[in-house]
C-alpha cells in the first residue's frame, strides 16, 4: 500500500527542470487535471501514512528529516516557478484522489496560486543587542533611596524597551511598504533560533522577483540606519517559497461561489 | 546541515546572514514555515462532505506535547505575537519584576471583574 503526498500546487504548463527528490529519494510526479499540477511522491505507507505521522508526531528526527524533504522539493520547483506550498502533511490515498483534490479546490488553489506568482517570500527578523550593562549596582543610604534608585532604573529600562519596540514597528513597516504583502510571526525561543539576543521582530515579506533588489536595498538601509541606531540587529533569509502567503483555509474559501 | 535547508539551494544573495557567507537557511526557519504554513486542503468536515480520503494533520496539534516541543524549541506560538517585553528583559534579574508587574495586572483586571458583577447584581 502506498499514500500520495503532495508537497505543493503548480500551475499547469510549467515544468520544473530540476526537481529535488522527496523522503528516501522518492521520486517526484507532477500530477496534472483542472488546469493545476500537484507535486507528489508515491511513499510507503507503512513508512508514511497516516498511522506513521501520528507515531512519530513526538521525534524530532523524523519530522526534521520529513520537514527537510518537503522543503527541498518546494525550493526545487520555487527556484524556477510559481509554486502553493501544502501543509505538512497533505496526503492522499492514491492518485485518483489527488485528481479530486485538484478538482474540488481548484478555484481555491487557482487564487492562492495567483497571489504568489511571480513573488517570492523573504523573512527578515531583528535581534535586540545586549546593551552594556550600565550596573544595577544601587548604593543607597537608606531604604528610601534604594527603592527610589530601584524604580528609575525600573523606568529607565521601561524607555528603552519602548523605543526599541517603535523601532521595530517603524522598521517592520517600512519593509511592508516595500513589499507587496508581510506577516509577523511570533519570534523564535532563543532555543530555537539559535542566538541568544531576544528575537524582536520575526517577519516575512512577499515580493515580486523583479523587486527584490529593491527590496533587499531598503533592507539594507534600514540595518544600516535606524535599526542600528535603535540596537537592533538584521538577519535575512531566502528567497524563500511562499510559505507565510499561502495560507487558506478551507472555511476561507467554503464561502465563496 | 545540511544544503537542503537552503531557501534556494544554495548561493547566498543575502548580506545580514550570521556567521556571514553562504550560511544555510536554519531548521528552525523551515520547520516554521513547513509546520505551520502552507495551504491547508482539507479539514475534517470537508473530507466527510467530500468523500475524500485525505489526511491532513495538523502537527502542530499533534507535536504539542509541550515538554517534548520545548525540548526541540518548537514553541513559537507560546510567545507573544509582536515585540514580547518578557524576551526582552528576562535574563537579569529585571525579569522577577516584570513578571511580578504581570501577575499583578492579571490579579487587578480579575478583582475588577469581580467588582463589576458585584454592582451588576447591586
Amino acid at each position: 500500500m502506498t499514500v500520495h503526498y503532495v508537497y505543493g500546487v503548480l500551475p499547469a504548463g510549467q515544468h520544473p527542470p530540476d526537481l529535488a527528490r522527496g523522503p528516501d529519494a522518492a521520486e517526484v510526479l507532477l500530477v496534472e487535471g483542472h488546469g493545476l499540477v500537484a507535486a507528489v511522491s508515491e511513499l510507503p505507507e507503512d513508512r508514511y501514512g497516516e498511522e506513521e505521522f501520528r507515531a512519530h508526531a513526538e521525534d524530532p528526527v523524523w519530522l526534521q528529516e520529513l520537514a527537510s524533504a518537503h522543503h527541498r522539493v518546494l525550493a526545487s520547483i520555487a527556484l524556477h516557478g510559481d509554486v502553493v506550498p501544502l501543509r505538512m502533511p497533505t496526503l492522499c490515498r492514491s492518485r485518483q484522489r489527488v485528481l479530486e483534490l485538484l478538482d474540488t479546490r481548484a478555484d481555491a488553489l487557482r487564487h492562492a496560486l495567483a497571489s504568489v506568482t511571480g513573488r517570492v517570500e523573504w523573512g527578515v527578523k531583528l535581534y535586540a543587542e545586549p546593551r552594556p550593562a550600565e550596573k544595577d549596582q544601587v548604593q543607597a543610604a537608606s531604604g528610601r533611596d534604594y527603592l527610589g534608585q530601584r524604580m528609575a532604573q525600573g523606568r529607565a529600562r521601561d524607555e528603552e524597551r519602548l523605543r526599541r519596540g517603535d523601532a521595530v514597528r517603524a522598521c517592520h513597516e517600512v519593509l511592508a511598504s516595500a513589499a507587496e504583502h508581510a506577516v509577523v510571526n511570533p519570534p523564535q525561543d532563543p532555543a530555537l533560533s539559535g542566538r541568544r539576543d531576544p528575537m524582536v521582530l520575526n517577519g516575512a515579506y512577499l515580493v515580486a522577483r523583479e523587486l527584490e533588489s529593491d527590496f533587499l536595498a531598503v533592507l539594507d538601509a534600514q540595518a544600516a540606519g535606524p535599526c542600528r541606531e535603535a540596537g537592533l540587529q538584521a538577519e535575512v533569509t531566502g528567497p524563500w517559497p511562499p510559505y507565510n502567503f499561502s495560507v487558506t483555509e478551507d472555511r476561507e474559501s467554503a464561502g465563496r461561489p | 546541515m545540511s544544503e537542503t535547508m537552503r531557501p534556494y539551494g544554495g548561493q547566498d544573495r543575502t548580506p545580514y546572514r550570521t556567521g556571514g557567507g553562504g550560511q544555510p537557511a536554519s531548521l528552525a526557519d523551515v520547520l516554521e514555515r513547513v509546520l505551520d504554513k502552507g495551504v491547508v486542503i482539507a479539514g475534517d468536515i470537508q473530507i466527510r462532505l467530500l468523500d475524500i480520503e485525505l489526511l491532513t494533520i495538523k502537527i502542530r496539534l499533534l507535536i504539542a506535547s509541550v515538554d517534548k516541543a520545548k525540548e526541540m524549541g518548537i514553541n513559537w506560538w507560546e510567545s507573544d505575537p509582536f515585540v514580547s517585553t518578557q524576551q526582552l528583559g528576562n535574563d537579569d534579574e529585571n525579569g522577577a519584576p516584570r513578571e511580578l508587574q504581570e501577575r499583578v495586572e492579571v490579579l487587578e483586571s480579575r478583582l475588577q471583574d469581580l467588582d463589576d458583577t458585584g454592582k451588576a447584581r447591586r
